[in-house]
């Protein structure tokens, strides 16, 4: 069966940073929004359904925080539907409405993606919450210390070492102040990465990703609009997947280590079938991935078909990732230089988008023609994956 | 180019509850419907793609409520999504999933475990902090003033309080065309009103829902059979069959019309209405926020 071709016409994202104080919840949405209507050159009246990204509410302190923002996204009389995935949430959106548009249901849908950290007094104390209230919670497991114990399982497995993380960081830090809207502007050395203040061994802060408020927002529309459209960039494949949560689920299983997230490759897989992809490495122009902590995204290079088995810290070793590199990653700076969390995947697929559009400023790849945006849930759970590319389908 | 139809086949369903009190953790009362509704179906976990389903964090009492549920929602190594919104929304982006080829088959489910929550405190919190949420309206306030400002005098929509109950639900969507395909949904609507404005009509965003899933459906609210309500317990049979060009007599309220089912409601509405075996199509309306105002419908009709 064919199926209604899907492309984004348009991205608008905000300014991230600790505190948007300046705005009120509803207006950090609205300018995102308008950025994004503008940018597509799209007027609210076109728009036929609105997809909110927003992860946990206990961030905004406000339940169903999608109709208190109802206004400034302009969504009164339109379908509203809230799709929320844990870190993945900002990848769930654009997915949820490529499939409303690619099965006929809609024609224009508007993604919005919102998270607002800087309401909550400690994120860690919320993400205890995320584990087992009986057997887990108890032990005071967050999301610092979570990935601390994947990191030190690297070590073992593929021979990660702090030079690898330090490089990762300091490669993106750099890359950020390209990015006019990155949070952390900040330009470091590796051995301030290494003096940086341990949150975990062998995690330290310049490892990690900050807590940043922001609202990004994308339209999505059928190929049929696109192809009237100086610009686009098509939706060529899609992947999602979950995994087990429990350690115990994975005892015994042979394919299973933690070192490498292996619902990353299982989402990758689905996105380059789709968009009849082969080899990624050599296919894909650019990768957004969405990787909050520095010794995770060197996972994601294997998992992620851009290394062999075992290989991905060669992909630092010889910079490969980085903006002079063959196959650049994370040129906006990434998530470890602003991470609005529900957001966030919504970030690094708009950003993808600009890329394919030619449209991505200061930290555009050159050429870049066909891009792959991911987005995390969940402790090494919940995956997605989109291919955007600068033409639609032959 | 082929512009699939969203017409997606329903293969089998189940519904537990809704009771005072299912016993048992949460993963288990979710796998025992979801495992019934691949039974009812006649397939099992391996026919699947993947799963949609509408959960809420703070009635669940968890931060990504979900995570823990990964193996039974049955989404382990299979596509995974979730909604905040009443489950008539899972139906809709799981129906896409299926209508899109993305999926054959896809499990969507839903749950409520209000013996573990207490909604009573959850809810109030949909009320933004810096001008609304001091003045402690609970949201059936809220609805009674909604309802007097658009009839100009004092109205009082009910005076019973919903009752908690736990329920979990399951269907098992495939293909239009699937030959396990019991029943079809062949309309999906959704609409929205403003965010606590005074004036504005309580129920136009359910009728804009059924018009929309009408339309699509192809149907004239005179073909329906019957009109299945999920939730909206505070708004009366006559105002609402009026609202939706229906008679009064069309409309099917759940056994317990008082029960909140959290955002299980439509999906256990759904799943009545495909075990009524109706004949012709049968609307769903769902609706939930501070006053209905998000509120969604689909049109079904048995095979």
């Amino acid at each position: 069966m064919s199926v209604i071709e899907v492309a984004v016409l348009g991205f608008g994202q905000t300014k991230y940073k600790t505190s948007r104080a300046d705005v009120g919840t509803p207006e950090l949405v609205f300018e995102a929004v308008s950025r994004a209507l503008a940018d597509s050159d799209t007027e609210l009246r076109d728009i036929d359904a609105v997809v909110f990204a927003s992860a946990p509410e206990v961030f905004e302190g406000v339940y169903e925080p999608e109709r208190w923002c109802i206004d400034a996204f302009g969504g009164v009389g339109k379908p509203l539907i809230r799709v929320h995935t844990g870190g993945a949430t900002g990848g769930s959106g654009p997915l949820a409405a490529s499939r409303l548009i690619s099965s006929g249901m809609y024609e224009n849908v508007l993604v919005v993606g919102l998270q607002r950290t800087s309401e909550t007094a400690d994120a860690q104390q919320v993400f205890t919450t995320i584990f087992d209230p009986i057997y887990e919670q108890d032990v005071q497991l967050n999301v610092i210390t979570g990935i601390a114990l994947v990191a030190s399982r690297q070590m073992e497995f593929f021979g990660l070492t702090e030079d690898h993380m330090a490089a990762i960081s300091v490669k993106n830090f750099d890359n950020a102040l390209r990015n006019p809207y990155a949070h952390l502007h900040k330009r470091i050395t590796e051995q301030d990465v290494k003096d940086s203040r341990q949150l975990a061994w062998p995690l330290r802060l310049l490892h990690t990703c900050p807590r940043s408020d922001g609202a990004a927002a994308v339209v999505m529309s059928s190929g049929e609009k696109a192809r009237n459209r100086s610009s686009a960039a098509w939706v060529r494949g899609l992947g999602c997947a979950a995994d087990v949560y429990r350690i115990g689920d994975r005892i015994h299983d042979t394919e299973s280590d933690y070192a490498i997230p292996r619902a990353q490759a299982w989402s990758a897989q689905q996105a380059y079938t789709e968009a009849g992809i082969i080899d990624p490495r050599r296919e894909l122009d650019v990768v957004e991935v969405y990787a909050p902590f520095s010794n995770l995204e060197v996972a994601y290079y294997e998992a992620l078909g851009l290394a062999p088995h075992g290989k991905g810290i060669e992909l630092v070793e010889t910079g490969a990732t980085t903006m002079q590199g063959d196959i650049p990653v994370v040129p906006s700076g990434g998530c470890m230089t602003a991470n609005p969390i529900g957001a966030t995947g919504l970030i690094r697929f708009g950003e993808a988008a600009l890329q394919v559009m030619g449209r991505a400023g200061d930290h555009q790849v050159d050429g870049a023609r066909l891009a792959l945006a991911t987005a995390c849930g969940g402790i090494d759970q919940f995956y997605t994956s989109a291919v955007l590319a600068s033409e639609p389908k032959q | 180019m082929t512009i699939p139809s969203p017409r997606v086949g329903i293969a089998g369903s189940r519904v537990l509850g809704p009771a005072v009190e299912l016993p048992g953790a949460l993963d288990a009362l979710i796998y025992n419907a979801t495992s019934a509704a691949l039974d009812d179906a006649g397939m099992s976990i391996t026919d699947v793609d993947g799963a949609c389903m509408a959960a809420s964090d703070l009635l669940d009492g968890r931060a990504i409520s979900t995570m823990t549920l990964t193996g039974s929602t049955g989404s382990f190594r299979k596509t995974e999504m979730r909604v905040c919104n009443d489950s008539l929304a899972a139906v809709l982006v799981g129906a896409a999933e299926v209508a899109s080829g993305a999926a054959d088959a896809l499990i969507v489910c839903s749950w409520s475990k209000l013996s573990d929550a207490d909604s009573n405190a959850v809810l109030p919190l949909a009320m933004e902090p810096v001008f609304h949420r001091a003045l402690g309206f609970h949201p059936a306030a809220v609805l009674d003033l909604r309802r007097s400002a658009e009839s100009g005098a004092a109205t009082v929509t009910a005076d019973q309080s919903l009752e908690s109950r736990d329920v979990a639900v399951a269907t098992i969507l495939v293909a239009g065309d699937s030959p396990r395909a019991r029943a079809h949904v062949i309309g999906f609507g959704a609409s929205t009103g403003p965010y606590l404005r005074p004036g504005e009509p309580v129920l136009d965003p359910v009728r804009a829902a059924a018009t929309a899933a009408c339309d699509m459906a192809g149907v004239s609210v005179n073909d329906l059979s019957a009109v299945h309500v999920a939730g909206l317990a505070r708004v009366d049979d006559d105002a609402l069959a009026d609202s939706l060009g229906v008679a009064t007599g069309m409309l099917v309220r759940p056994a317990e019309p008082w029960a909140d089912l959290g955002y299980a409601a439509g999906l256990t509405a759904m799943c009545r209405a495909h075990e009524a075996q109706t004949t012709g199509p049968v609307l769903v309306v769902s609706a939930g926020g501070l006053g209905y105002e998000n509120a969604f419908a689909v049109v079904m009709e048995q095979t």
